[in-house]
């Protein structure tokens, strides 16, 4: 499901995107909390925020897929900061009033993960040359493409309901 | 929670109380572990080195992207398990330095032969040195922690007599 949202270019001049929870697909929303908290551990390790991160990726995904799924997290955000010159910028994720907002760098990770789980090429690789400060690393696409491919196996028990209502029949 | 000897390697013997790591009796698996164990440890001594990720790519590389990944995250509940059970440091040795990776320190080897034990059904031997790692407190999280660890973990092939 493609999200209408998230483009890095609308962000507002203080860096922050008001974030209508509705407008995210339900992966999107999943991801959030786990991207923030694993920028939280990448950027400030005092934080140990890569356990939240992990704790949080269990309660969607389960513990065998959750922790697969944050793994590569880590790796794509790992590959994204270390081509940057300048840190990813992100909302606290503790803080109650802010985690309801996106910075423009939030809103260009998840478009790069909704578009690279969409086959939209085009919309990836500018989210991909917005992270990076215009490089095309290998690395960044190669986690990206990674993590899309699981995030896209399934969707999320939130997600609404595709199959057909079972009807007891007299 | 942890202290190491980082930058104090030169030629570095096991001390009293601690073994050759060659001479612990590991498996692969085990062996595996106890560089995981220390790259957590490394993070909590030492944030800045995030060597929590290195935990994690070792235990991709060994076991598997998603066994991997649940064998490294029961590795630090058992050793978050530890660190609330014990009041004292807990002495491990540079999982990056190639000379003292080779000693097991004497905490490293209570930890390891308990996880040992439980992998070989000697549920008694394994509170015995959980006790002495905990010094005398709870240790009933600390072994749940390492049963649930053993469970994702490949089996022993070998049965294993653990001098105490």
């Amino acid at each position: 499901m493609p999200d209408t949202i998230l483009d890095p270019h609308s962000a507002l001049p203080d860096g922050l995107v008001h974030c209508d929870t509705a407008t995210l697909c339900p992966v999107s929303k999943a991801m959030l909390p786990v991207i923030r908290h694993f920028l939280n551990a990448l950027l400030k390790p005092k934080t140990m925020g890569w356990r939240i991160a992990q704790t949080a990726a269990i309660g969607t995904w389960g513990e065998a897929r959750g922790l697969a799924i944050a793994y590569d997290t880590q790796k794509f955000l790992s590959a994204v900061l270390m081509c940057r010159s300048l840190p990813l910028d992100f909302n606290d994720p503790l803080d109650l009033g802010l985690r309801v907002q996106l910075k423009g760098d939030e809103v260009a990770i998840l478009g790069l993960l909704s578009a690279m789980r969409a086959d939209e090429t085009v919309r990836a690789r500018a989210r991909v040359l917005y992270l990076t400060q215009g490089q095309m690393r290998a690395a960044v696409v190669q986690s990206a493409l990674k993590l899309a491919k699981r995030l896209d196996f399934d969707t999320l028990g939130a997600g609404p309901c595709t199959r057909p209502v079972l009807r007891v029949v007299k | 929670m942890s202290k190491t000897n980082l930058g104090r390697c030169e030629n570095r013997e096991p001390q009293v109380r601690e073994i050759s790591r060659n001479a612990a009796g590991f498996d692969v698996a085990e062996d595996t572990l106890l560089t995981i164990a220390r790259s957590f440890f490394q993070s909590y001594a030492i944030p800045e080195s995030q060597s929590w990720m290195s935990g994690y790519d070792i235990a991709e590389a060994a076991f598997g992207a998603e066994t991997g990944s649940m064998i490294a995250t029961r590795m630090f509940s058992a050793l978050r398990a530890v660190r609330h059970s014990r009041r004292s440091v807990f002495c491990f040795n540079s999982p990056t330095c190639q000379c003292c990776a080779q000693v097991v320190t004497e905490h490293e080897r209570r930890l390891m032969q308990a996880l040992q034990s439980i992998r070989c059904n000697q549920m008694g031997r394994a509170q015995a040195e959980l006790m002495m790692l905990c010094e005398g407190n709870s240790v009933s999280q600390v072994i749940g922690a390492l049963v649930q660890l053993s469970m994702v973990l490949p089996p022993r092939l070998e049965q294993v007599e653990i001098d105490a």
